[in-house]
């Protein structure tokens, strides 16, 4: 009985691996994604301005956000999630190569400056590497509203 | 009048040293602002830095326009449309008169610059990125969104044109060195050109060094509180 359900089991996850993606499940998977980077990076950009006091745990738990953001978020851009209600320029399918490097990028950053950032000086030193890592990524391949 | 030993022809003084240095300043602020944006994702706190500058390097010409050397006066190069069209007609005829200062297509070129240069800067300031986040100008949270949105469209339109009339800039004085023979930049280094009948004037008068200051100051002035009083 049990291999039934097993083999049974097997074949449904081997046809679920192989079906498409939906393109709106892919665009609502990248969209949580960056909106849970934008949340935690919200209020650390504030600190960066001096608007709000240094807070280290808020910090680094953005940044682990960031790199664990960067690394999921290369899955969820499948071919046929080019249209839709999407921000997403076609130049990431036509640079797909260059657009990934920038979460590879993003990703290293992230994980290099959760490790580096100790204090206040180190924060403002190191923090706006990642800021540049998000405009880079958003000035070639995020369509302007 | 003192020649220079290597030089056999006389020289004239065409442009002060307040409006040289003005004119390079702009160059170097507008390639600073173009690097803080592109390079590597860019440098916000530089570029929001460098765009007060160009602002302020902006009211000083307009103020050096008014009260600096001759040359540099807006009311001798700025010319009729007139005497503009007449000077393109005799550029293509290869009979065109030959300026100390700007000559009148010149002289349009500086003000088209200037204006576009301001614009630049003054749309930055209302400017930020989508999330307001990474980029924002110093007005940009005294504005609504979609003022916003538009300052960014503006932005970037108006950068285009910019780079359309540096071009043409940069054509129109590599057309004079090359076919006129009439070597532009090291004049606006120097700030002499060889003595010639000029049409406008056979030498410049330059502006005084502690007027320049004032001027400077003035514009640091009126940037920075203008900045203030809007709110930023």
């Amino acid at each position: 009985m049990w291999q039934k359900t097993a083999v049974a089991g097997l074949v449904l996850a081997i046809v679920a691996s192989l079906a498409p993606v939906r393109a709106e499940d892919a665009i609502a998977a990248r969209q949580a994604v960056l909106k849970a980077i934008g949340d935690d990076i919200r209020p650390v950009a504030a600190m960066l301005r001096h608007e709000a006091p240094f807070d280290l745990a808020a910090v680094r738990a953005a940044l682990r956000t960031t790199a664990e953001g960067a690394a999921m978020l290369p899955a969820h851009f499948p071919d046929n999630s080019r249209t839709g209600r999407t921000e997403a320029s076609p130049r990431i399918w036509a640079e797909k190569e260059r657009f990934l490097a920038l979460y590879a990028t993003l990703a290293a950053d992230a994980r290099a400056a959760e490790a580096a950032i100790t204090d206040e000086a180190s924060f403002a030193a190191r923090f706006p590497k990642i800021l540049a890592d998000c405009k880079a990524c958003h000035d070639d391949f995020r369509l302007k509203k | 009048m003192t020649e220079t030993t290597s030089s056999s022809t006389a020289k004239v003084l065409a442009w002060d040293l307040p409006t040289r240095l003005f004119k390079w300043a702009l160059v170097v602020a507008i390639a600073v602002a173009w690097a803080s944006d592109k390079i590597g994702g860019g440098n916000p706190a530089v570029h929001v830095t460098n765009g007060r500058i160009v602002l302020v390097l902006v009211v000083f010409r307009l103020l050096w326009g008014l009260v600096g050397g001759s040359t540099a006066r807006f009311t001798s190069f700025v010319a009729s449309p007139r005497t503009s069209i007449a000077y393109a007609l005799a550029l293509l005829r290869n009979r065109e008169g030959h300026y100390l200062g700007h000559n009148p297509l010149g002289g349009w070129m500086v003000v088209v610059l200037l204006g576009l240069a301001a614009a630049m800067a003054l749309t930055g300031l209302f400017n930020a990125d989508v999330d307001r986040m990474i980029v924002e100008g110093p007005l940009a949270r005294t504005v609504s969104d979609a003022t916003v949105t538009l300052a960014h469209k503006l932005h970037h339109k108006i950068f285009d044109v910019l780079m359309i009339c540096i071009v043409l800039h940069v054509a129109a004085v590599v057309f004079h060195a090359v076919v006129k023979k009439e070597r532009l930049v090291p004049a606006m280094v120097t700030g002499e050109k060889p003595a010639a009948a000029y049409v406008d004037a056979a030498r410049a008068t330059p502006g005084a060094i502690g007027l320049a200051s004032a001027c400077l100051v003035a514009a640091v002035a009126i940037v920075w509180l203008g900045i203030r009083a809007a709110g930023g």
